[in-house]
């Protein structure tokens, strides 16, 4: 019996001891998990307050008497390309989300900004995660686009909630898939040949209209010690649209480039894309192109021209602004004017490179699809964007704006809308947005060897009928 | 207090975060890179899986991933063999140098406390053809005959690039020198001179050799950082004119979120981690000689 009792309580105090442990260990863990909960957390806000990316929260002072009680506060997210919140076409949009969210106190809309590059890295962050923002810009090309219809992220708009928007026609074609809208366009860009008019005077120079005057011109400015022409090809966006322009003006067609993508023919066997890709190199080698341009990024190409150490710059017509940018000097600003790209005998000037670029998409997993919606349509009344990106010199908005010509547009506005109202011919989607983003890489590099000399015209095409074939 | 820290139990759960987080934060973000490396994700939506087919591409078909090693290899052979040794000489000199020690130790280390960004694009500038100071300075010394495109040409960007990693590392090369020196006892110096030593024999046989222990430290430093060089490269020339001056680290960014190949860029960081292990293990290897006390 003794004995017995005693092992009971031995059991009872080898119980003690293993619950004493457990409770130890179990308080441990506990510990161990909080502190490793708060050190995310920390670590979740440190970045995002260090990230630098900018929020800016738009809020309009809540007064009472205007907020219903029917209206609920709502909150959307705002996920923009345009970080320059303070110039341009991105004050223009934040301009509009100020107004917007003082009409209706109920509604705030929380804006992150990134430039390019950043935001498409972050919104497939977004994407994987399924966060979309309530309202993203979207591009509508395939690289950007397809993958977020493909995988369900985007809301299926209504084109006809937008029809008093006065939309170019076409202008949508690329945020469609099966018939379906996914977003909707907010500018319309093209590729010109901005020139600077003084060092063409000062050199008793006249402007190049024609491809062989192009080159004749870069030889004589190069003779002279001047920078003939600069872009931005370190990040290389600027030289495939280059090249499409090249290609039409041998052989009198954008759609050939958009036939090879789709698999009807190569582009290495053809002689007419060959003499495209000759003509560019022919450029490089009598170094028409800026010194040090392979490695120039997009504010160092735009700097050489604004400066007037670069005497054509070849870059998008968002640049209108140039004509009134304060930071350069005023004897360049005042001289800037715009062209097509130099004429053949087969492509003439009014056949341009133009697609219809950023633009706006809803998130499907949107809590507020009406209040996003609701703000879109709002977005894009003519008198809010088109209207303001117009007279604001900040772009070509991808609605109609001939109402809204003041007369007050600078010589080199002018000029681009001319350019844009003449259009004959355009390029549609620049073919290294026609893919994937593996492909878009290939093409660019190969754009980027072709400049830079590093391979002949012949192994350009074969690069280029490489990365073709990613696509299929 | 002795009986509770000797007990097992105490022990697993103090070293249990560090450990934790270790697992979590290392070892199954590489594990989980090792298992996206085996598909084609593509960062959005829904991915197959691929077996090894991206780790072979890697292995024998990518250039670049090669071409991006080699220049690691080449930035580290520079360092070790030219910023080293001169970092040494300059750490010697320094101490030397009497009153002006504390200037010349604030001056060295001034490029190893500004921002790399600052100082990668104050290299761009100087490198920049048209307004760079650089060419500049050769148009004026009469040398205009050889002003190069020194970052858009492809056989001179990757020795700018790394003349440039080597400047903004100088600062830490020689503090760490300039550390040892520090350390070792002046009776060593004195015992020396008495021996009849002079100044070269006093240094090659005597202090260098008691750098050692600074030296592997160095050394490893130095071995990191080529291996992981990516910020200088980012912000000078993104790995362009076609890749000649790709570095690993930029080469998998780029792949990752510029192409959006998730899966073979975390195949590629998998490989790269491999590769440094081995590194590592040479280098324990090499390293495992001792010094001795002193």
């Amino acid at each position: 019996m003794g004995a017995d009792q005693g092992m009971i309580l031995l059991k009872q105090k080898k119980g003690g001891v293993t619950m004493k442990r457990m409770l130890i260990s179990i308080v441990a863990m506990i510990m161990v998990f909080t502190l490793a909960a708060c050190g995310s957390n920390n670590n979740n806000n440190s970045s995002s307050s260090s990230s630098p990316s900018k929020e800016v929260v738009s809020e309009a002072p809540a007064t009472t008497e205007a907020a219903t009680p029917a209206d609920e506060p709502i909150t959307l997210k705002f996920f923009t390309a345009l970080a320059d919140r303070a110039n341009g076409a991105g004050k223009v949009e934040q301009d509009i989300i100020d107004a917007y969210t003082k009409e209706n106190p109920n509604i705030k809309i929380e804006v992150e900004a990134l430039q390019d590059e950043p935001y498409k890295a972050k919104i497939k962050v977004y994407a994987s995660t399924d966060a979309i923002p309530d309202i993203i810009q979207s591009w509508g090309q395939t690289s950007f686009i397809k993958p977020l219809i493909d995988n369900n992220m985007l809301l299926e708009l209504n084109a006809g909630d937008f029809a008093d928007n006065n939309f170019v026609p076409g202008a949508m074609d690329g945020f469609m898939q099966e018939g379906k809208v996914y977003g909707l366009p907010r500018s319309a860009d093209f590729l010109v040949l901005y020139y600077n008019k003084k060092i063409f005077d000062d050199n008793s120079l006249s402007v190049p209209t024609t491809l062989p005057e192009l080159l004749e011109v870069s030889k004589k400015l190069r003779a002279k010690g001047i920078n003939p022409i600069t872009t931005n090809a370190m990040e290389g966006w600027s030289l495939p649209i280059w090249f499409e322009y090249a290609a039409q003006r041998e052989n009198g067609d954008f759609n050939k480039i958009d036939n090879v993508l789709k698999g009807q023919g190569t582009f290495s066997g053809d002689a007419d894309f060959l003499a495209a890709a000759k003509d560019l190199q022919e450029l490089a080698a009598n170094k028409a192109l800026a010194d040090g341009f392979l490695t120039a990024d997009y504010g160092t190409s735009r700097n050489l021209f604004g400066q007037g150490q670069a005497a054509m710059f070849v870059m998008g017509n968002w640049e209108a602004g140039m004509a009134t940018d304060e930071n350069f000097p005023e004897e360049v600003r005042k001289n800037i004017g715009a062209i097509s790209y130099p004429t053949s005998d087969k492509g003439k000037a009014t056949d341009v490179a133009v697609w219809f670029g950023g633009g706006y998409s809803v998130s499907k997993n949107s809590k507020h699809p009406e209040a996003a919606i609701a703000f879109l349509k709002y977005f894009f009344k003519p008198e809010n964007w088109a209207k303001q990106v117009w007279q604001g010199g900040a772009g070509t908005p991808a609605q109609s704006f001939t109402d809204y010509l003041t007369g007050q547009e600078s010589t080199l506005q002018k000029q681009l809308v001319d350019i844009f109202g003449s259009i004959t011919s355009s390029s549609g989607t620049p073919m290294h947005d026609m893919g994937t983003d593996e492909f878009k890489t290939k093409v660019m590099e190969a754009h980027q060897k072709l400049f830079g000399k590093q391979v002949s015209p012949e192994d350009f095409l074969k690069e280029l009928d490489a990365a073709v074939a990613l696509l299929k | 207090m002795h009986k509770l820290l000797s007990s097992r139990i105490t022990i697993f759960w103090l070293v249990a975060p560090s450990l934790l987080l270790f697992l979590v934060m290392i070892c199954l973000p590489i594990a989980m890179s090792g298992y996206y490396g085996m598909t084609n994700w593509r960062g959005v939506g829904s991915y197959d899986f691929i077996g090894l087919a991206n780790y072979s591409k890697i292995l024998f078909h990518d250039e670049v991933f090669w071409r991006s090693l080699w220049n690691a290899l080449l930035l580290l052979a520079a360092t070790l063999l030219i910023q080293h040794p001169i970092a040494l000489l300059f750490s010697i000199l320094v101490t030397n140098a009497g009153r002006f020690e504390k200037f010349f130790r604030t001056i060295f280390f001034i490029p190893a406390v500004i921002s790399i960004v600052v100082t990668s694009k104050m290299w761009v500038s100087v490198f920049h053809p048209n307004f760079g100071m650089l060419n500049k300075l050769l148009d004026g010394v009469g040398l205009s005959a050889l002003k190069q495109d020194w970052l858009g040409d492809p056989k001179l960007a990757i020795w700018c690039i790394i003349v440039v990693v080597m400047w903004q590392g100088f600062g830490y090369a020689l503090l760490l020198y300039y550390a040892g020196l520090q350390g070792i006892p002046k009776d060593l110096y004195e015992a020396a001179e008495l021996d009849g030593a002079g100044r070269v024999t006093l240094y090659t046989k005597v202090v260098i050799p008691l750098l050692t222990p600074m030296v592997r430290v160095a050394v490893v430093i130095a071995v990191t950082a080529c291996l992981k060089q990516m910020e200088t490269i980012f912000l000078m020339t993104n790995g362009g004119p076609a890749n000649t001056t790709q570095f690993v680290g930029n080469y998998i960014y780029k792949t990752a979120f510029s192409s959006s190949l998730y899966g073979y860029g975390n195949a590629i960081s998998v490989i790269f981690v491999i590769i440094c292990l081995i590194i590592t293990v040479i280098m324990n290897k090499l390293f495992s000689k001792d010094v001795g006390e002193f």
